[in-house]
């Protein structure tokens, strides 16, 4: 697999759009600080480099989604998949060196977003105020959730070889789920009493709120929320469930395509 | 005789059509190996499956004494090039990098050789203009130059010459010869292009409707393709019962015209026509080609 893992780096280096991301998420990251500064300098906002700092693991999602998704369908569409497989390489090892990329490149474009909080944000709003502790738990949570992210686009578009249909599954699904957990969270985010101690209506309780809760820390875009949010409440259920997603999807992918007739 | 590659009893499905019935075929080392058969008829899933893209419903094939059922199948498959049906290669890379890259997925220790490749396919000036920026020609060049990666010595060429211009199918056939004389590789070819296919093959593999209909060489088909008189007349009846005097071989092809074969005393039968009133309104000369060899064989009948 090293040699896969060798060839894929060589492309990665050399691939526009790889580059364009890494850019994007630099240009997005001092471009957030920038705008916290303003506050600062125009109103005299107490502004903190936390609430950019981790804005990344939302972003993350869909930079990935289509990253993985553009990335991975060249290879069947400019049929260098066939390559691989001519030159005597497991399918095993094809799809968990491609896996492997697409978590590195995740990682670097969120590393890209980091460093332009610090090498803007720093001289600009100062340092991070939440513990060390909770950062680097923060930082933690959030990348296995990126593998899980990862996990799912590549067994899509290992399992989908046409150029269109994989990536606007990727893409949507993705913007469906943030979509979903966005009004998920306005649910849970409903206190039950009002601040005069009135019950609120709207508060959803019992069973249903227990599921709602499962659906926020099941799906990656809920957790991806809530690290935004630097909520690590749950994080070891959450953790658990990345690594369940990662694991399912991964070993359906591998038994999958496999088996798939390659064109 | 030594084979590169026998297949035997394949068979594969795709939903409820078969795209390979019982087929089975053999290419002996250092052929140029011409397989020849109508769109469907499952030249490319053949390809496909010694690539290991796709794997046989049942039956085996074996590559360099291996079969498809031991593990070290992959291993020998290195010893292979293909080019399936389209070039391999990133469109958004240059060649030298398309090349780099397929050294990196054989795991060579250096890129020695890359110029040397570019220079045999003719793209040793490409520079930095990206694959994408290629002429057809040009990337199934490249395409053939990535299969070359590590001097395989076994080439699979799925239809090279599709959509190429005459210049580029020149080109791509003083490759392929250029290939086989001088670095004694092996080449299947699919190819629709019968005449030029006929330029090169030293064997031939006819399939039709997922089977093999016939193997020969390219010797064999040459004897078999024979020299005929296309003779138009006004009375076949009279023609045939003339030319059975003269112990001629023939086949009437329509009412007015026959194939005959052999030498012809036209003096003598211009006469004998005249004779009995029938005329000879035209002759005219025909070698039988590959291409309607193969019209014979696949829609006539005729297998042997």
């Amino acid at each position: 697999m090293s040699k896969l893992l060798y060839a894929n780096f060589f492309r990665l280096w050399k691939n526009r759009l790889f580059l364009i991301g890494l850019g994007f998420m630099f240009f997005a990251g001092g471009f957030l600080v920038f705008q916290q500064y303003r506050q600062l300098t125009g109103y005299g906002a107490a502004v903190k480099l936390d609430s950019t700092f981790f804005v990344y693991t939302v972003m993350i999602g869909v930079i990935s989604s289509i990253f993985c998704s553009l990335f991975l369908n060249v290879e069947y569409n400019d049929g260098t998949i066939r390559n691989k497989i001519t030159a005597g390489h497991k399918r095993t090892a094809i799809y968990f060196s491609n896996l492997i990329v697409n978590i590195i490149a995740s990682f670097l474009f969120c590393l890209s977003y980091i460093l332009a909080n610090i090498v803007v944000g720093i001289p600009l709003i100062g340092t991070l105020t939440i513990p060390l502790s909770k950062t680097v738990l923060i930082l933690t949570g959030s990348m296995i959730t990126i593998i899980a992210l990862c996990s799912i686009f590549t067994m899509i578009n290992m399992l989908i070889h046409s150029k269109a249909i994989a990536p606007i599954i990727c893409v949507t699904a993705m913007f469906l789920s943030i979509f979903f957990v966005n009004e998920v969270q306005r649910i849970l985010d409903n206190p039950q009493y009002w601040y005069d101690g009135s019950v609120n209506t709207a508060y959803v309780g019992g069973t249903k709120r227990k599921q709602l809760e499962f659906i926020y820390n099941a799906l990656p875009a809920g957790q991806e929320m809530q690290y935004s949010r630097k909520n690590i409440e749950n994080i070891n259920e959450m953790c658990l469930y990345s690594i369940g997603i990662t694991i399912i999807t991964s070993a359906a992918g591998v038994f999958l395509f496999r088996k798939k007739d390659i064109k | 005789m030594e084979f590169i590659l026998t297949a035997e009893g394949l068979n594969k499905k795709y939903h409820h059509s078969k795209a390979l019935n019982n087929f089975s075929l053999h290419i002996p080392k250092g052929s140029i190996y011409g397989f020849v058969g109508e769109n469907g008829a499952g030249k490319t899933t053949f390809i496909r499956i010694i690539c290991g893209l796709q794997a046989p419903a049942s039956g085996s094939y074996t590559l360099y004494g291996v079969k498809n059922s031991e593990k070290e199948i992959t291993k020998v498959r290195q010893r292979a090039g293909a080019v399936v049906e389209s070039p391999s290669i990133y469109l958004d890379m240059t060649a030298i990098n398309n090349l780099k890259h397929q050294y990196q997925i054989l795991g060579l220790p250096s890129y020695d050789g890359i110029f040397e490749l570019l220079q045999l396919v003719g793209l040793s000036n490409t520079g930095r203009k990206r694959a994408k920026n290629f002429s057809l020609g040009m990337r199934q060049r490249l395409g053939i130059a990535v299969a070359l990666v590590g001097n395989p010595d076994f080439l699979i060429l799925d239809e090279p010459t599709n959509g190429l211009d005459p210049q580029g199918i020149i080109e791509i056939r003083e490759l392929i010869l250029r290939l086989n004389r001088q670095r004694q590789i092996t080449v299947l070819i699919s190819s629709h292009n019968l005449d030029e296919l006929s330029r090169l093959a030293t064997h031939y593999g006819f399939i039709a409707n997922g089977s093999i209909v016939k193997e020969l060489t390219a010797k064999e088909l040459e004897k078999s393709c024979r020299k005929c008189m296309i003779l138009t007349v006004t009375n076949t009846e009279v023609l045939a019962r003339i030319l059975d005097s003269m112990s001629l071989e023939y086949n009437i092809v329509s009412d007015t015209a026959a194939n005959v074969y052999g030498e012809i005393p036209v003096s003598e039968l211009s006469l004998a026509l005249a004779k009995d009133n029938c005329k000879i309104l035209s002759i005219r000369e025909q070698d039988e080609t590959l291409e309607s060899y193969y019209i014979n064989l696949i829609g006539g009948g005729k297998y042997e």
